[in-house]
């Protein structure tokens, strides 16, 4: 029984080694990939260009134009001497921001009275818009606070009753979405990877018709299938452990957490993708077939409902119910909190648990599927 | 003639596996239809905890500003900060504040009173979003409190300068919109590059590619007569991508039609240039996949700016996107659906679109002329 187990394993070996692209592409391309796209995975917005109009020219709208670029959020890229040349820069994605200071700006604020300045926003990257927003009002409030704190002092008043807020941000103090992209490329790579090739591979022999031959040869059918699935075990570890190395050698991404953990959620993540992918193959006649199934109905979804990019929390209720359906949503959450936080089981035993009942659900359909096909 | 015969034969065989067919032309749309309302960059319902060891009044009048709006969702009310730290800890909770004792007193005395803000930093993104909410918050309440406090000494004051905020382009922010950009691009690549690359190769795997090749067809007939169904693929289901965005989402096209259609041609002629390519340099479908989903699909999705913003990342990845079509092409759409961009907006990367499908049709040809395909 080992020993068949044990053939399977290397007939399977052998057939991925005979193309001799299949390990450099399992191997090298994922790591290039995670090299640029690490770089690229990238939220941090700084330097958003803006175009200013300026009508006023005064002092004031100098002094507040200094404070609004001197945030480094911003960079001052057109100077716009009528509100229309705002437009032309916008149509053609020069700038994300328009500024525009009313006439009267520095007169209103010396006496005390209140102005208003116009910002204009280019929607059309969703992102960016509502980052830009969000800080130019945040330096806009401040500036107006300190102004408001001036006038009270010049009225005689020295105290001025305010709320101070001191932030401090934890595990990932820059804020550096890298940190958080980085150990999700994980994720994203090895379930490409996994599901893809076991689709594909048994599939592949079914098309050949291999498959009905290893049927009735005097292996049963477990061994069969646990000896085409572990090679993928393997190369999936492999993957992960690769993956780690790069994440924490180039990116400089600390991992925090312990690496038995990593190990067994792996693990746990693999056992679902294997599952996934011994699912799709029993649905599947053509590898073309299994490979559009995986990307549409598997890929796309996880990819968008497991908080790889858009977050949970913003989801409509019924979507965030979905997401929990999905093993990729608790193997990121494995994987962040390992890497940023250090998590111990304490904390993450629940996706531990999620993990194993959604991969024992996968394999039982699937190996029930299978043996009824077969 | 013979052209003719190769793309009906091809027809024939697509035909034959309806499955994938069906999720090729309707599997966009329905994805569409599907994320288009779940998918958000916005942050809403950030998850906060509060520790109020003043519990006055004044106290919970802040912690009611905050939960007011829908922003932030009031997750618990801590009673230590052992609490606190767990909660962060665990992520039950990804802001906590805390208002020290004697948070009130001061503000009646007409002091400045510190508060404090915890954020989990984790998703960077995310938490620089929620980072300025909190802010924006505090300063808000903090402004009312110096309007209540100088109105009982007998003064008005308001605020000195109120920005003003108008989106342009897509006013809602809608992330569909940002969405179908995304799928057209990747139905694209997925039919142009992917399918093609896959079905050439399927050919050669079983040895079909032989037998076309000893007929009196040539090699570019074969291929040609190949591509050009998944080409009409591709245009159908764009089409049906942007009736769906239309019919849903109320997405308009603004901009010029025939601009979009051009674009579309020159992105999905490079697209089947790299699965010719592909198809030259691999023998099996399973390299092949992998060869074109990392060099077409991940790039496309991560380096041409549908979801991370070029401008945040590095120079030398900045350098890469040059050579990423898809990032001309998303820009294009963009400008097209939400800015009405026509020619002469779109002229620069229409330019290079063509150069790279140019270049792409000119490298498969010679490839193919070279290669012996059997």
């Amino acid at each position: 029984m080992r020993k068949m187990l044990a053939r399977m394993i290397r007939k399977e070996l052998m057939q991925l080694r005979r193309d001799k692209k299949m390990f450099p592409i399992l191997f090298v391309a994922p790591i290039i990939q995670l090299i640029i796209l690490g770089y690229a995975a990238n939220f941090d917005i700084n330097d958003i260009p803006v175009a200013v109009c300026d009508h006023d020219r005064s002092e004031e709208s100098a002094e507040y134009l200094g404070h609004f670029f001197g945030s480094g959020y911003f960079t001052r890229t057109v100077e716009a001497a009528a509100d229309r040349d705002i437009d032309p820069a916008m149509d053609r994605g020069i700038v994300q921001l328009g500024l525009v200071i009313p006439n009267g700006f520095g007169e209103k604020l010396q006496r005390g009275e209140a102005t208003a300045v116009q910002l204009l926003i280019n929607g059309s990257d969703t992102n960016y818009a509502s980052n830009g927003f969000t800080y130019a009002v945040q330096i806009t409030a401040r500036y107006s606070a300190a102004i408001l704190v001036e006038r009270m002092a010049a009225l005689g008043v020295s105290s001025v009753p305010g709320v101070d807020l001191r932030q401090r941000v934890w595990y990932n103090p820059e804020l550096k979405t890298r940190h958080f992209m980085v150990p999700a490329l994980l994720g994203l790579i090895l379930m490409i990877i996994t599901v893809m090739l076991t689709a594909m591979a048994i599939v592949r022999e079914k098309e050949s018709g291999t498959i009905e031959m290893l049927v009735v040869t005097p292996i049963r059918k477990l061994p069969v299938l646990a000896g085409k699935l572990l090679p993928f075990l393997f190369i999936g570890l492999i993957e992960v452990l690769l993956v780690t190395l790069v994440a924490i050698n180039l990116f400089g991404i600390p991992f925090k957490g312990q690496g038995w953990l990593l190990f067994v959620g792996s693990l746990l993540f693999l056992f679902n993708t294997l599952g996934l992918g011994l699912l799709v193959s029993t649905i599947s006649q053509t590898q073309q077939q299994a490979m559009m199934t995986v990307m549409f109905v598997i890929m796309m979804p996880f990819i968008y409902l497991s908080g790889f990019v858009f977050p949970i929390d913003s989801m409509p209720e019924m979507f965030q119910y979905l997401s929990k359906g999905i093993s990729l949503t608790y193997y990121l959450e494995i994987v962040r909190s390992l890497f940023l936080k250090g998590s111990g089981i304490e904390v993450l035993y629940k996706d531990f648990i999620a993990l194993t009942i959604l991969g024992v659900v996968t394999f039982a359909i699937s190996v029930v599927r299978f043996r009824k096909y077969i | 003639m013979n052209l003719h015969a190769v793309i009906k034969k091809e027809f024939i065989q697509i035909g034959r596996d309806p499955r994938s067919l069906f999720m090729l032309i309707f599997f966009p749309a329905f994805l569409l239809l599907f994320f288009g309302y779940v998918l958000s960059f916005d942050v809403r319902n950030v998850t906060l905890g509060v520790l109020d060891l003043d519990s006055t009044q004044r106290s919970r009048e802040l912690t009611l500003t905050l939960t007011g709006g829908e922003y932030f969702r009031l997750e618990t009310m801590f009673t230590n900060r052992d609490n606190l730290d767990a909660a962060l800890d665990d992520g039950t909770v990804m802001v906590a504040l805390v208002i020290p004792e004697g948070f009130a007193k001061a503000l009646e005395r007409g002091e400045t009173a510190p508060v404090q803000g915890f954020i989990d930093g984790s998703d960077g993104r995310k938490a620089a979003i929620a980072q300025g909410y909190l802010q924006a918050y505090t300063t808000a309440y903090g402004q009312r409190i110096v309007a209540d406090w100088a109105l009982r000494m007998g003064r008005k004051i308001s605020l000195p300068i109120t920005p003003e905020g108008r989106i342009w382009y897509n006013p809602e922010l809608k992330s569909s919109l940002f969405l179908i950009a995304g799928l057209i691009v990747f139905i694209l690549m997925i039919t142009g590059t992917i399918s093609t690359a896959l079905s050439v190769v399927r050919e050669r795997e079983r040895g079909t590619m032989e037998q076309l090749l000893v007929s009196p067809l040539s090699a570019v007939t074969v291929i040609i007569g190949k591509t050009l169904p998944y080409l009409a693929i591709a245009g159908v289901s764009t089409v049906i991508i942007l009736l769906v965005g239309n019919l849903a989402f109320d997405v308009v096209i603004k901009g010029s039609m025939l601009l979009l259609a051009a674009a579309a041609l020159l992105f999905v002629l490079a697209a089947l240039g790299q699965g010719i390519l592909i198809s030259t340099i691999t023998s099996s479908q399973q390299v092949a996949f992998f060869a074109a989903s990392l060099s077409s699909m991940l790039p496309s999705l991560l380096l041409s700016g549908f979801i991370f913003p070029i401008s945040g990342m590095p120079p030398v990845i900045q350098a890469v996107t040059v050579v990423v079509p898809a990032k001309y092409f998303v820009e294009l759409l963009r400008g097209i659906m939400m800015r009405g961009a026509g020619f002469e907006t779109g002229m620069y990367d229409l330019l290079a679109l063509a150069l790279f499908s140019t270049f792409m049709i000119v490298v498969s040809a010679v490839r193919l002329k070279k290669v012996r395909l059997v």
